[in-house]
């Protein structure tokens, strides 16, 4: 069992944090500790959109314990329907993939499409919830080596908790292999098994 | 704290985007802010350190009418200060 300490840290934190440990294949359950009701609520939400079981104890009036467990069904809600009230944000119940094969955006001018590729990158860093990854493969690979000016940007997704991908093949067929300046290499079988595991999917 | 570079079209964003990083600057690209009505849909981002060579760079390459814009973040939020006279940063 994994436990995760959420103590302070507002909203999506909790959400993006649990959703990170349970995204382990290794890990069957988790415990988060939270402070306040919304994260529970969050939580429970985004449990029930996994098909994962959810419970939770009041320890106190700052202390609340999460337990999520990818085992069986989600229990009838457990949180009394008079306190699901505020929603102080957006959930993120979706896993958002996006895929990026290219290093330009839209057909037309090549010059236009590379500024516009760099530009989603950066509306990328504004959306309330993050992606859950971003793969980049064939000419979409140098968006991820050191040369890029896309960098700053991917990176600052990654502290969002964002898992960023580059195509193994891909990188090696342009020489960038050893220029790799975020995230991590991945080959086929992971990328496709993160497409796959999308629940919405952008294909550039 | 960054700048935000905005230019009068299109075409002039792509190409001060080429020619600030042919010579090494760290710009980076963002779509026009919804707070900045003025230049077209596309601007650049340059650090502090660096606004003052791009923009030297910008004129000696005739790309005029730029707007100057420093980024803030304070509280998550953000916001766009004009800066009226940009020829003090150069």
């Amino acid at each position: 069992m994994q436990i995760i300490d959420v103590l302070g840290k507002p909203c999506p934190i909790p959400v993006i944090e649990a959703r990170k440990a349970l995204s382990d294949q290794d890990v069957e359950t988790v415990l988060i500790k939270a402070d306040n009701m919304i994260a529970v609520q969050n939580l429970e939400r985004m449990a029930n959109g996994l098909g994962y079981s959810f419970g939770y104890e009041k320890k106190s009036e700052s202390l609340f314990e999460i337990t999520i467990n990818k085992e069986g069904k989600a229990p009838p809600p457990s949180i009394p329907s008079d306190t699901l009230q505020i929603e102080s944000c957006v959930l993120p119940t979706d896993r958002l993939v996006v895929v990026i094969g290219r290093d330009t955006m839209g057909a037309g001018a090549e010059d236009l499409g590379k500024i516009l590729i760099k530009g989603f990158i950066y509306s990328l860093t504004e959306l309330p919830i993050p992606p859950m990854y971003i793969i980049f493969l064939n000419s979409g690979a140098y968006l991820t080596s050191e040369e890029a000016n896309t960098i700053d940007d991917l990176k600052r997704l990654e502290e969002k908790g964002t898992e960023i991908y580059t195509c193994g093949t891909c990188s090696n067929f342009y020489g960038l292999q050893d220029k790799l300046a975020v995230g991590s290499i991945t080959d086929m079988y992971g990328i496709t098994e993160k497409m796959a595991s999308a629940t919405n999917l952008i294909n550039i | 704290m960054e700048y935000v570079i905005t230019f009068k079209n299109t075409n002039f964003a792509i190409k001060a985007e080429q020619i600030l990083l042919a010579d090494r600057l760290r710009v980076t690209v963002m779509p026009l802010p919804s707070q900045i009505k003025a230049g077209c849909g596309i601007c650049l981002r340059i650090n502090p350190e660096q606004i003052g060579s791009a923009l030297k760079i910008l004129k000696s390459n005739h790309i005029g009418e730029t707007v100057i814009y420093l980024k803030r973040v304070d509280n998550n939020r953000t916001s766009f200060q004009e800066i009226v006279d940009s020829a003090i940063l150069m």
